[in-house]
């Protein structure tokens, strides 16, 4: 199992700080995530209907490409979604970031 | 005469020794050279310091200024500048704040307020509109800065100082309620001066020049800024914290002084930990959509959270993974005044000095319980507390230990590791006021926080500091908070920070240092406005000039010359010490065998210097006199680099 870490941004937009996962490449790991946000979507929207209150604007986003996170692997930049997986790697997901 | 708007029109020059006020001569010109915040205060400074003026001479001057939009309801610009000569570092220093302060100043009528001499009794400026009271508060000695600025008049900015600066603890900060300007020891100056207090207030309006029009690019630009993901969305949900994540990724999280770039244990002190466990809400400065403030609860009391520094420096600089104690820490550092970044690189510096037997101050990297009596003695110079009140260059003169004494130019660095984003680490040798990430340019932003460039090669780098060392320049002499800035960085590039456009964009920055050195050249071609850049047309929306991103980008140039000759009539040597960085980052390795892992600093200052047309560090009269820098009499004649 993949272990993944999400920082930043990315953990409100994904919903999760940490998930395992099963995936052969980077870009499944992907997938997989876009999957759970999909669920999580599809859930949202349901709960928007039957208690017409929640705004669609507020609802978690549907899916999540490899272009939209900044991505370590085992503390190395990866920038390759093809990148293959041993299955005992550990995935950071970071988002973009600045102060001071 | 006065024709600007969105400024007062009207400077306070205060004589404590004699305990006289009045107005000190500044014009539209002037207004239109300098702008207003650290470039007008660089500016006056540079025609008052003479050779061997010390921070504690009584000659020495508080320059406390505003910015023209300062008080026009424009994003996230309510911060006002205190410069004067430091007493840490010895050359100037302008430390930046966001507190109420500079509002209730123009509401009392003024841009800016001079203040010098020494009071013979601890004293309270009280600044209202045209009257001003100096009160003895010999009974204010010793009280923390809360306590100090309790009782004094609603409805009014007020500035204080704890114990640190009372006691002169060379990095002792001037506070505005919370909110601080911690760097260089302008709290030291106060107490040296004998101000406890300044307060100032009245019911002046500022004047505006296109009130409909700055209204509507200021909702146009509070619109741009929230949706920016950095400013809308990262510095809303985690504030600064939030960094820490990203910069264990990077390797910059500076870590046990400075010999790594990451902490095992970060996660315990990160802004995710901090906003889940800790976080009561978010808050802001005056106007500022961002709101990067985070509010946390210490023993029952709703206190302003640490930043980023702060959790770095106090947390894996000194391999402590303690949250709770980083946010005792730094209510018990602001309760005394004392700048966190400064204090807690020089006690990293002493604990590194104790592991190498070279000073038995008994602190240890990772043993912090007695951290909150270290601070307090710091505060009141008692113990060691008296060498670790003089920072880091001073106990490497005393103790040894120069090539890991973690400053530039005296001021110890901010939290991030500069081996693992080299330009960083050009930013930080050649800023004016010493060690500090933002006057440095900040170029981490680029080099894997929010883009991501190489941030090992030395390519191209020159060009981007000097770039964005002058756009935080320009943007705070405004009055802005410099955060405004990285919504420069065009929003569909910062949100897909992996996507092939945004690594073209990235491949094509390492080579824009031409680009950037015709444009510093020739500012006429960049003669217009575009909204991506939003200062010069608030700017001339309030005020009723005619700058143009050239101008703009200009202006900072021109503060950062002003403050470079500035530093180099105090006694900066001109060479190769003028721009430095301890052996520790230019020669040993971050990663052991990984030589990109070092600041190639001698490789980048070279362009960096013809970037900016100075030599050896110092600017040619050729320089000086095409950016427009007031030049002193004093020096036209003797100035050593007069062929550029």
């Amino acid at each position: 199992m993949v272990k993944v870490k999400i920082f930043g941004v990315l953990r409100a937009t994904i919903g999760l700080p940490y998930l395992e996962t099963e995936a052969a490449t980077v870009a499944g790991v992907f997938e997989n995530i876009s999957k759970i946000m999909k669920q999580r979507y599809e859930e949202d929207l349901k709960q928007t209907h039957e208690d017409g209150e929640r705004s669609v604007a507020l609802t978690p986003h549907e899916s999540l490409s490899f272009g939209d996170a900044i991505v370590y692997v085992d503390g190395e930049r990866c920038m390759k979604k093809r990148m293959k997986l041993a299955g005992n790697e550990e995935i950071w997901l970071l988002s973009p970031a600045a102060g001071g | 005469m006065k024709k600007l708007q969105g400024y007062m029109g009207h400077v306070l020059f205060v004589d404590l020794t004699k305990k006289t006020t009045s107005e000190f001569p500044w014009t539209d010109e002037d207004r239109l050279r300098t702008v207003g915040g650290k470039i007008m205060a660089g500016d006056i400074l540079l025609n008052h310091v003479r050779p061997g003026m010390k921070a504690f001479d009584e000659d020495n001057w508080l320059v406390i200024t505003t910015g023209p939009l300062t008080g026009c309801d424009s994003p996230s610009s309510s911060r006002f500048n205190i410069s004067t000569v430091s007493p840490l570092t010895g050359i100037l220093t302008s430390s930046n704040c966001g507190g109420s302060f500079g509002l209730f100043l123009k509401k009392a009528g003024y841009d800016a307020m001079i203040i010098t001499g020494k009071a013979e009794e601890l004293t309270w400026i009280e600044v209202w509109e045209d009257k001003i009271t100096f009160h003895e508060v010999p009974e204010k000695r010793g009280l923390h800065t809360t306590a100090a600025q309790k009782g004094l008049p609603a409805s009014t900015g007020k500035l204080v100082i704890g114990p640190a600066g009372e006691n002169k603890v060379l990095y002792a900060c001037v506070f505005s309620g919370e909110r601080t300007a911690g760097r260089g020891g302008v709290g030291a100056v106060f107490g040296d001066k004998n101000i406890k207090i300044v307060t100032a207030g009245g019911n002046r309006q500022v004047p505006i020049f296109n009130k409909e029009r700055l209204d509507k690019i200021n909702a146009q630009w509070r619109r741009m800024l929230l949706k920016h993901p950095i400013t809308g969305a990262q510095l809303a949900k985690l504030g600064t914290a939030g960094l820490v994540a990203p910069m264990q990724a990077h390797r910059i999280l500076a870590t046990k002084n400075f010999s790594d770039g990451r902490f095992d244990n970060f996660e315990k002190v990160s802004g995710e930990e901090l906003a889940e466990k800790h976080l009561i809400k978010n808050a802001g400065c005056h106007s500022c959509p961002m709101k990067c403030e985070r509010r946390v609860d210490y023993n029952g009391k709703n206190i302003k959270g640490p930043e980023l520094e702060t959790l770095g420096l106090l947390g894996p600089n000194l391999l402590n993974d303690d949250l709770e104690k980083i946010i005792k820490w730094n209510y018990e550092l602001d309760e005394l005044g004392i700048d966190t970044i400064s204090a807690a690189g020089s006690v990293a510096f002493a604990m590194e000095l104790n592991e190498k037997g070279m000073w038995d101050c008994g602190l240890n990297f990772g043993e912090t319980d007695n951290l909150s009596q270290v601070f307090e003695d710091i505060a009141f110079r008692r113990g060691i507390g008296d060498d670790l009140a003089n920072g880091t260059k001073r106990m490497s003169e005393k103790f040894g230990g120069k090539e890991f004494a973690i400053n530039a130019k005296g001021l110890e660095l901010a939290a991030y590791e500069p081996r693992g984003a080299v330009g960083h680490g050009l930013g930080y040798a050649t800023s004016n006021r010493g060690g500090c990430h933002l006057n440095a340019g900040y170029l981490v932003v680029l080099e894997g926080l929010g883009l991501n460039i190489d941030a090992y090669t030395p390519k191209g780098k020159a060009g981007l500091v000097v770039t964005f060392q002058n756009v935080m320049e320009g943007a705070s002499a405004a009055g802005f908070c410099v955060f405004t800035s990285y919504a420069i960085l065009p929003y569909f590039l910062v949100a897909k920070p992996t996507s092939l456009l945004t690594r073209a964009v990235q491949t094509v920055l390492k080579y824009s240092t031409p680009i950037i050195l015709i444009a510093s050249r020739f500012p006429k071609i960049l003669h217009l406005n575009i909204p991506l850049v939003q200062y010069p047309r608030v700017y001339n929306a309030a005020t009723g000039a005619h700058f143009k991103v050239g101008d703009f980008l200009r202006n900072g140039e021109r503060g950062y010359n002003t403050e470079r000759l500035a530093n180099i009539i105090l006694g900066l040597p001109v060479g190769e010490d003028t721009d430095t960085l301890p052996k520790r980052l230019t020669d040993e390795e971050q990663v052991p065998g990984d030589k990109r892992t070092k600041v190639p600093l001698d490789k980048m200052k070279k362009s960096y210097y013809l970037m900016r047309g100075w030599k050896d560090g110092a600017p040619t009269m050729k320089t000086l006199k095409k950016v427009g820098v007031r030049i002193p009499e004093c020096i036209k004649e003797v100035y050593p680099y007069g062929k550029g």
